[in-house]
């Protein structure tokens, strides 16, 4: 007995012959031989049978009688070859559907039972192919709708991140430029502080020289008049000695009486002016006395003067640490500089780097038109098998199809946009890629 | 001052990644979503300095506006620049007989594009 695996084969063997003319399915073939099968069966049981009835009337009954009866004989007669030529045909119509007698005389009325059945669940099977594959289609909707969704909020993310960049960007700018400017009108101020601290200085120079200058020759006065006490001194007790000695000649000139008149007023004379030597030299004394307290004022503000004089240096220290704090400050700024200028960098490269993400992005548009193509040939296999499906319930069906599954996967060919589809399909259908698609990715006429 | 450039293509996510690389790269960018589009634009008086276009779209594709864009008055010789999946010798050769300037096939690197783009863009 025939398996139906041996009948599978049997109709895949011609499958080749059946696809110019029409549908060549393992139902459509097993519809045949089941068929065939019985067509040949009953004829040749009737024309045995016939053929039987006709011989025993014609030994019963006499051949004249046979013969009388031909009309009627002859039109069974025409029947039966008539039928028997139908059967023939249908015979040769099997055969040439791959059925071989001895397949179809080998199957039996359950396995034809069973054959139907099979008919019957590929049927539903073909039917319910319509949900699975409108699901799959969905999914394959959903997740391109879902990828771009993504797609989109990844750009937004890398957008914002690019805007916050380059906002830090300006910012850090703007306060470089403070800065730069900050610290240029600082040094400007400090080079117009330098040119005055240099003629403060100067003159500073000029004053203390000319105040040390006066406190020495005030000094070198003080030491005068301080000298000149002792002669005061002296010349006030050589004035006392000179009374002293004017008062004895007095005296003296009164004991010598008249001969000593003359003497005693010279004596007396010379006593007057050692008493006004003696006020002279005190008086002298009282000014130099007065002088040397002036002096010694005069020398107190001069050290005082000499002193602030020392105070303005510190004045010229807080200058200098100015000025250091300001190198410091111009430093600090030259490194600021230096830092933007690395971060100016590195957001240029941020940038680069995003703008190239931005083009890998664009393979979620090419792997949507692509799964749309997908989508879109999913659609073509379910109304394929709908269509299928529908002419196994059609009793006038001849088994021919206006289209192939093989016709349809060829025409997916043409409808191919991108190299990448082709390289696919022609990798599966083992065929060589042609090269109307081969260009550069990068053409300027 | 930035030169403009109009973007038509019918893919959110090309608008948008291609809108972010031309910003970046210092372009004002327009964009557009089919040719006809596109079209009403360059009528209300859009003066783009380039047009980047798809060439696969609903509505208007990229070959028919670049037809229509170059029997335009003033629109003869500006570039137009071809950005699509389409790598077909046929459409390519009808591109360039329509008057498309260059062809790119997606997806192209930002950096590439910009430099394609100071190509055609003397002064860019």
């Amino acid at each position: 007995m025939a398996q139906p695996n041996e009948l599978r084969q049997a109709a895949s063997r011609d499958a080749p012959t059946q696809s110019t003319g029409g549908l060549s399915t393992e139902m459509h073939a097993r519809t045949l031989r089941s068929a065939s099968s019985w067509l040949l069966t009953s004829g040749l049981f009737f024309v045995i049978s016939t053929g039987a009835v006709w011989f025993a009337l014609s030994k019963s009954l006499g051949p004249a009688y046979v013969l009388h009866q031909m009309g009627i004989a002859g039109i069974f007669l025409v029947a039966i070859l008539t039928q028997s030529c139908f059967w023939l045909t249908t015979w040769i119509l099997a055969r040439r559907d791959s059925v071989t007698i001895q397949q179809a005389g080998q199957l039996t009325y359950l396995e034809g039972l069973r054959v139907l059945k099979m008919v019957e669940c590929v049927q539903i099977e073909i039917a319910a192919s319509r949900s699975y594959i409108d699901v799959m289609h969905g999914q394959i909707g959903g997740s391109l709708t879902e990828s771009g969704i993504e797609v989109l909020a990844l750009i937004q993310q890398l957008n914002l991140l690019n805007e916050q960049s380059g906002r830090q960007m300006g910012r850090i700018n703007q306060s470089v430029k403070s800065g730069t400017a900050l610290t240029e009108s600082t040094q400007g101020r400090v080079e117009q502080n330098q040119k005055l601290i240099a003629r403060l200085e100067a003159q500073l120079g000029d004053q203390a020289r000319e105040l040390h200058g006066n406190y020495e020759q005030i000094r070198a006065l003080a030491g005068e008049v301080s000298s000149l006490m002792p002669f005061i001194q002296v010349i006030s007790s050589i004035a006392k000695q000179t009374s002293l000695l004017a008062l004895n000649a007095e005296i003296e000139a009164a004991a010598a009486g008249a001969a000593g008149r003359g003497f005693a007023v010279v004596a007396s004379q010379v006593r007057e002016l050692s008493k006004r030597s003696t006020s002279e030299a005190g008086k002298i004394g009282d000014k130099l006395t007065a002088a040397a307290t002036k002096m010694d004022a005069d020398m107190a503000a001069a050290k005082t003067r000499l002193e602030q004089q020392s105070a303005r240096s510190d004045l010229r220290e807080l200058v200098s640490d100015m000025i250091e704090m300001q190198q410091d400050f111009n430093q600090s700024s030259r490194f600021a500089l230096e830092v933007i200028i690395d971060v100016e960098a590195g957001h240029q490269e941020g940038t680069h780097r995003l703008t190239e993400a931005m083009g890998h992005i664009q393979f979620q548009d090419v792997m949507r038109q692509r799964l749309e193509h997908v989508q879109s040939a999913l659609v073509d296999m379910r109304d394929h098998l709908q269509a299928l499906s529908g002419k196994l319930d059609d009793p006038q069906w001849n088994g021919h199809l206006d289209i192939s599954f093989n016709e349809i996967l060829a025409s997916q060919v043409g409808s191919y946009k991108m190299a990448s589809q082709n390289t696919a399909h022609h990798a599966v259908m083992g065929n060589v890629s042609e090269s109307s698609h081969e260009h550069l990715a990068i053409e300027l006429f | 001052m930035a030169k403009t450039i109009l973007i038509v293509d019918d893919s959110a996510t090309m608008l948008m990644s291609l809108n972010s690389i031309l910003s970046m790269g210092g372009y004002q960018v327009e964009t557009a979503t089919n040719g006809k589009l596109a079209l009403d634009k360059l009528q209300a008086g859009l003066k783009p300095n380039l047009i980047v276009t798809d060439i696969n779209m609903p509505v208007m594709g990229g070959l028919e506006m670049i037809g229509k864009v170059r029997a335009m008055p003033g629109c003869k010789f500006f570039p137009i620049l071809t950005l699509t999946t389409e790598s077909d010798t046929a459409k390519r050769d009808e591109g360039r007989r329509l008057g498309a300037t260059g062809w790119l096939v997606k997806p192209i690197a930002g950096p590439d594009l910009l430099k394609v783009i100071k190509q055609v863009l003397p002064g860019a």
